[in-house]
């Protein structure tokens, strides 16, 4: 009965929690083993608990039932339940072979009853025992440094943060509304697919192409204007010749919008979508138009935006593959006349949940005379607080780092370059002012 | 950032072949426009000294070694009984000096404003998002031109917040440059209460134009 019980639940809360966090295997489902094998499935498949019609239609005699009963009593029970059931065979043979044996019936029982001990218990790693594993990894970033990172086409910021990590990195573009996150997003993703590796680009905004005009800019400098508008500041030949060149490039650039993702984009389905296409590096163009597998009835917004982070987080761990997610930051972030600044972590719009799960968070600010101004506000291997300047030609898509006395760049480097910018108006005939 | 040419302050003077992406240009152009000056007095200028030969002379010498001025947190009255013969122009020529001998390794941080007095008490008495952020610019930026200080009384309520903001300024070692027409600490006093007068006058270079009006000359 009990596990009527347990899968009447998963269906009616749409929340597979207790099966996964109780570490429940089918064995646990005696006489139900398809009924959980098909919930199990379909979360994979398609990100979400079958709802009721959809399993009945494929179970139709099956009674559902309505639970009241806590999630800890029907763990305890099932559990019960599922010793009771491994039991009975052991004790049956140990009555066999004590007729004949009762020497060979203790032995028995006393190996068996070991085994019969269920294991509720978490898999880790050793990190004294296994110490040696972590020296071998130490050595391979140390030598092979394009297999563990990859720069992130602002030659400053690879400074600060080392680069994008190609595991366990789930990495934060926040700003307000319309400030260039999308731009940035898509130019990290470029600058890595110009390293010859494959990107995913999930844009819920905007389509394909204008993503892909987006990447033209951003690739070989073609007028973004010029681009979307057709305009005749295009060189049409030169156009034609580079795009007929691209496709003889090996690695890919996928672009998915919601609608490839049948309007629900999971972190399940992200995975396939890696897998499907090999992708080196992810970019995800609004973490609010993802859909929470987790979600429970009476979630809000924060719960839910903390469960896709830790998810994500999850994805990146377990396929070695970097995430880069954009976030919208509130009203509060940073005001529009402020002439400095950058919005602060607090104002992550609906979960502080996801800065805490990313492994670095990257503030930024376009101020209206094409000044882009990128802040670190976490990074969980480096210092934060980082500033950087950027003259941004937002139609030609480059990026000119503007050095200054309070940015985060080595004091050396800094120094040099401004220098070399004061050096260039040398020549100045005389003093303007 | 798209350099207009035309636009640039060193047009004339400058043999940097390479416009696109100027940083000098664009650094000069977010400090200007955030430097609460016009749009016209954004302009370098040319002044007259013959009348004012020796106040000329000393704001020159202070225009020569105007970062040292500002890093030091200096402070500087120019004043005149008559109107129209320079002050503002001589303050607006030091800041503008200012600007351009920081903009490399600015990195697009407000340095300088320019805040014409009887207009501040409006704004600040706008209790609005524009106010906390004129409050913030004045107390930090390294060097502001209070114009026209003292040209009409202050209330005591006027006078306490314009008090506020300059001592925190003066405490932090930050420079300023007051234009106004009074001469005298005593007429100083009675404009702007005590406390405030002797800030202005005793911990600045005084610089006293005597010249007539030239606006119509300039």
């Amino acid at each position: 009965m009990v596990t009527l019980q347990i899968i009447s639940k998963i269906l009616a809360t749409q929340d597979l929690s207790i099966v996964e966090n109780n570490l429940l295997t089918a064995d646990y489902f005696v006489g139900y083993e398809d009924e959980y094998n098909y919930l199990i499935e379909h979360k994979k498949a398609y990100g979400n608990v079958p709802d009721k019609a959809t399993f009945l239609s494929k179970f139709p005699d099956i009674e559902l039932v309505d639970v009241t009963e806590s999630d800890r009593y029907l763990v305890d029970s099932i559990r019960e339940e599922y010793l009771y059931y491994k039991s009975v065979p052991v004790i049956q043979k140990a009555a066999e072979l004590l007729k004949s044996d009762s020497n060979a019936a203790a032995e028995y029982l006393i190996h068996s009853l070991q085994e019969l001990q269920p294991s509720y218990r978490l898999s880790g790693v050793d990190i004294i025992a296994d110490a040696k594993d972590r020296y071998n990894q130490f050595k391979e970033r140390k030598e092979h440094q394009e297999d563990w990172f990859f720069t992130c086409g602002f030659e400053e910021l690879d400074e600060l943060i080392h680069g994008i990590q190609r595991e366990e990195e789930l990495i934060v573009i926040f700003a307000r509304t319309n400030q260039g996150k999308s731009w940035v997003l898509e130019k990290m993703c470029t600058h890595v697919w110009q390293l010859g590796f494959n990107v995913g680009y999930v844009s819920p905004e905007m389509g394909a192409n204008s993503i892909g005009y987006r990447f033209d800019t951003l690739h070989k400098n073609f007028s973004n204007k010029g681009l979307m508008w057709g305009k005749d500041d295009i060189d049409e030949k030169e156009y034609s010749d580079y795009i007929a060149e691209l496709p003889k490039n090996d690695n890919r650039f996928i672009v998915s919008t919601p609608n490839d993702f049948n309007r629900q984009i999971t972190v399940t389905k992200l995975k396939n979508w890696i897998q499907q296409y090999k992708l080196d590096l992810v970019a995800v163009d609004g973490i609010t138009y993802m859909t929470d597998e987790r979600y429970k009835r009476g979630d809000n917004k924060t719960t839910t935006l903390t469960n896709i982070s830790e998810d994500l987080m999850s994805l990146s761990m377990e396929l070695r593959v970097p995430i880069l997610v954009v976030v919208q930051a509130n009203r509060g972030g940073v005001s529009q006349d402020d002439s400095d600044g950058t919005p602060e972590l607090e104002t992550i719009r609906d979960s502080d949940g996801i800065a805490h799960n990313a492994s670095k968070v990257i503030s930024i600010r376009q101020t209206k005379d094409g000044i882009l101004k990128i802040e670190i506000k976490k990074q969980r291997f480096g210092a934060v607080g980082g500033k950087l300047n950027y003259q941004w030609d937002i139609d030609t898509g480059s990026f000119v780092w503007v050095p200054a006395e309070d940015d985060a760049t080595k004091p050396e480097k800094r120094e040099r370059a401004i220098k070399t910018e004061r050096k260039k108006f040398s020549g100045d005939k005389e003093d303007v002012f | 950032m798209v350099l207009r040419k035309e636009d640039c302050w060193y047009k004339n003077v400058c043999t940097y072949d390479f416009c696109t992406n100027c940083i000098r240009y664009s650094e000069m152009k977010y400090l200007m426009q955030n430097s609460g000056l016009s749009k016209n007095r954004q302009r370098p200028i040319a002044l007259d000294g013959s009348r004012d030969p020796e106040p000329f002379k000393l704001l020159a010498d202070i225009k020569g070694d105007i970062v040292n001025f500002v890093n030091n947190g200096e402070s500087l009255y120019i004043f005149s009984e008559k109107t129209g013969n320079g002050k503002t122009s001589w303050a607006i020529k030091l800041l503008l000096k200012y600007f351009d001998s920081i903009w490399a390794g600015n990195g697009f941080r407000v340095r300088g404003y320019f805040q014409h007095v009887p207009s501040l008490f409006t704004t600040l008495k706008d209790f609005s998002k524009s106010h906390e952020s004129l409050r913030n610019t004045l107390m930090s930026v390294d060097l502001v031109i209070w114009d026209d200080i003292a040209s009409t009384k202050l209330s005591d309520y006027d006078a306490q917040q314009l008090l506020i903001i300059i001592d925190q300024r003066v405490s932090d070692g930050l420079a300023n440059i007051y234009t106004g027409n009074l001469t005298s600490q005593d007429a100083l006093t009675k404009a702007v209460g005590q406390r405030l007068a002797s800030r202005i006058w005793n911990m600045s270079t005084l610089v006293e134009f005597k010249g007539k009006d030239r606006r119509s000359e300039w």
